[in-house]
């Protein structure tokens, strides 16, 4: 499947070792502190991740809560007169993302972490071939030549399942649907193999049945590739379906995190059981009011003392309002939560104790 | 022309609207062989080629399919803002397929519509207290005091403080542009709202805030409302009936219950396969929810058409001839390239589009 033929074979290594040691992505307390026309904004705030190689980590929140902001930074993608502050360690493979300088980190950006963004119709170039905007890493990261880069790229069209890929190769981007787009930039983010793949709403611009390709096309190259995966989404569907953990993001800070299962069957954070509340089903009652969140998100500018979601929180106490909540297990479940008054567990018999924060299932198979 | 009996009395947004034409079976929309030709490099093509819909006084239609399939464009149409149209869209029982200028001026008060951009379908220039108030007053409701009282109730109604009524677009959420959408929509009381993508651009809680919204005003003002969607779940909260299209065609029109719980069309049952998340992100441990997210419970059996759609929509400029789904359709036969299948009746209420239906025996 690897075109290229370089390293990284499939190995039926564990997906993942609990401590975080084995971890390809290591965040501590990392924040990005951004400037703003008012001001200074927590766009991420304390944030901790451990990402293994197989696994998909799916980051959720609504617009503002700094999912985004988060994948950016890490790739160095931020405009540097916009970030503020950076603060905490961020470790990738080893590697101090934050002591690394920009060349070193031209050299991870594109080969080892690759990233697939939102809108695929202004995220790739609309002037050149589809062919030469993959073969533009293949050229810079592995030094392949005009030729080898092209062969390179037509491999990939077809391994991200583009039907008459020497032909569709000399496309233009404007030739092409959104679904055949997005496959163009997840044959781009794959060129050089990488060993984390950051995917930042990837199929929020698509209908729906060329999302269920897409997400199947991302879960069969990370099994194949054995690849970790960053999925940005704020689709919970998508999130249950489609990753092993989940990171639940409000106003910058973590709200939630634990296996995706656990945490979207027993939300333990107010916020969490809230979104998931909040969005219609294909079986719950309907024509019945939706249990919206009342409210706005809060202005980053200004973030109150304490938790940051306790002016919409249906279950604040005093002290939510002056103190925030630290990221700590919570008792009866699996997972993390932020909060001082967790939602209580309902049957707490198909919850595991508490303990191991992977669950069982470590080794997923491909979903396509 | 009509002489539209609203004309003049401000109602209050809690009055519940007339109901015009007392006959219940006489429905407030007919859309008839409607049909919708664009132009590409010249080159007509029919974005809408041949479709039949009906919207009861009170009555959500919800229209779904994924972009590109005219859902839109007859959102358009029946508000009378595209010019290339043929067909009949009889509202209330009248003709407005061909009605122009002050003919058309009862309708467009009877008829609101919101569009999915909730910023840029605002003027960013004028305050939200003009764009609320620019309907009544092209519908001659002159009267400055009672304009005024008349955006107060309607901000009211549509949940925005008397304080934003003096902001700009720019000013404000996407979600409190949304409610300025809808009060402006409902100012003149219509009896239809057309509501397309309306919640797209929303974040989950505001969307469910939105949402909310139009259930109440709906229920309060017994108003119907066309809600178009791509995203099946919002469209099966909101609706009574669901018709879904694909290239600009009918495939199937159904009571919501009918059509979640027994789509016929081969097209119906991979859009809802396609949603993921199909055991539910509401996560209920419901028991007998069939599991991993493998599809939909409420598309119980193993059937071939459960399996998810490969390739895209094909262009409208050069759609497949027959029935415009075989070249993705699953169960797809010679006939289906030869013919083009008429909607038939397969259960009360319940038309499908397809040579093959599904129907369980």
């Amino acid at each position: 499947m690897n075109p290229l033929g370089t390293t990284n074979p499939t190995t039926g290594k564990p997906a993942s070792s609990a401590d975080g040691h084995g971890s390809l992505l290591r965040l501590r307390g990392y924040s990005v502190h951004l400037h703003s026309p008012r001001g200074i904004v927590a766009a991420v705030d304390g944030v901790d991740v451990d990402l293994a190689r197989g696994r998909t980590l799916a980051v959720v929140g609504e617009s503002g809560s700094g999912k985004s902001v988060l994948c950016r930074s890490l790739l160095g993608l931020l405009p540097a007169a916009a970030v503020a502050h950076r603060g905490g360690t961020a470790h990738f493979d080893g590697i101090d993302l934050a002591v690394t300088g920009e060349a070193a980190l031209r050299d991870i950006r594109g080969r080892r972490i690759g990233m697939v963004f939102q809108d695929p119709m202004t995220a790739l170039n609309p002037v050149l071939p589809v062919w030469r905007q993959i073969a533009l890493p293949l050229r810079r990261h592995l030094r392949l030549d005009r030729r080898a880069a092209k062969r390179a790229a037509v491999e990939l069209l077809d391994s991200v399942g583009i039907p008459d890929p020497a032909r569709r190769a000399d496309q233009y981007p404007v030739q092409m649907s959104g679904g055949m787009r997005q496959r163009v930039m997840i044959a781009i983010a794959l060129g050089c193999d990488p060993d984390l793949l950051i995917a930042d709403e990837p199929t929020t611009a698509l209908d729906v049945t060329v999302q269920a390709q897409i997400l199947g096309l991302l879960d069969r190259l990370r099994a194949e590739r054995d690849m970790a995966v960053i999925l940005i989404s704020h689709d919970l569907g998508v999130v249950a379906d489609h990753s092993d953990d989940v990171m639940v993001m409000y106003a910058g800070r973590q709200a939630e995190r634990g296996a995706t299962r656990g945490v979207l069957a027993g939300p333990r954070m107010p916020y969490t059981r809230a979104l998931l509340d909040a969005a219609p089903t294909l079986h719950g009652e309907r024509g019945r009011r939706l249990a919206a969140i009342g409210g706005q998100p809060p202005d980053l500018t200004r973030l109150p003392d304490g938790c940051a979601f306790a002016a919409r929180c249906p279950r604040v106490q005093d002290r939510c309002r002056t103190q925030a909540p630290p990221l700590a297990p919570v008792p009866g479940s699996a997972h993390d939560g932020a909060c001082w008054n967790p939602v209580p567990v309902p049957g707490s018999a198909d919850l595991p104790e508490g303990g191991a924060p992977i669950p069982q299932e470590t080794q997923e198979t491909s979903r396509a | 022309m009509k002489t539209d009996d609203k004309r003049g009395t401000p109602l209050p947004g809690a009055a519940p609207g007339a109901a015009p034409g007392a006959d219940p079976d006489t429905p407030l929309l007919s859309v008839r062989g409607l049909r919708v030709r664009y132009r590409n490099a010249g080159r007509p093509f029919e974005a809408v080629a041949g479709l039949d819909l009906t919207v009861h006084a009170g009555e959500t239609l919800g229209l779904v399919g994924e972009s590109g399939c005219g859902k839109s464009t007859v959102a358009r149409a029946v508000a009378r803002i595209e010019d290339d149209v043929s067909g009949a869209i009889v509202f209330d029982g009248q003709d407005v397929t061909r009605a122009r200028g002050r003919a058309l001026k009862p309708y467009r008060r009877r008829v609101g519509m919101v569009f999915q951009d909730p910023i840029a379908s605002l003027n960013p220039r004028r305050t939200v207290r003009d764009i609320i108030a620019t309907p009544l007053t092209l519908a001659g409701k002159g009267d400055p005091a009672e304009v005024r009282a008349r955006v107060g109730e309607l901000a009211e109604l549509v949940g925005l403080h008397p304080s934003m009524l003096e902001r700009r677009p720019h000013e404000m959420s996407g979600g409190q542009c949304q409610r300025v959408s809808i009060a402006r929509a409902l100012a003149c009381l219509p009896e239809l709202l057309l509501c397309d993508e309306v919640v797209s651009a929303l974040d989950v809680s505001i969307q469910a805030q939105v949402l909310n919204l139009l259930m109440d005003i709906r229920e309060r003002q017994r108003l119907a409302m066309l809600f178009i969607s791509h995203d099946l779940a919002v469209v099966r909260q909101l609706s009574d009936r669901v018709a879904v299209m694909y290239l600009g065609m009918l495939c199937e029109d159904a009571p919501v219950d009918e059509l979640f719980g027994r789509p016929a069309h081969p097209y119906t049952r991979a859009l809802l396969a396609s949603v993921p998340g199909g055991a539910g992100p509401g996560a209920e441990p419901e028991p007998g929810s069939a599991g991993a997210g493998s599809g939909p419970a409420g598309v119980a059996s193993a059937d071939v058409a459960h399996r998810l759609l490969s390739g895209d929509l094909p262009s409208p400029l050069d759609p497949p001839s027959g029935c415009r789904f075989r070249t993705r359709c699953p169960l797809a036969q010679a006939r289906c390239a030869a013919e083009v299948p008429q909607p038939v009746e397969v259960r009360p209420g319940h038309r499908v589009a397809c040579h093959f239906p599904l129907v369980a025996a």
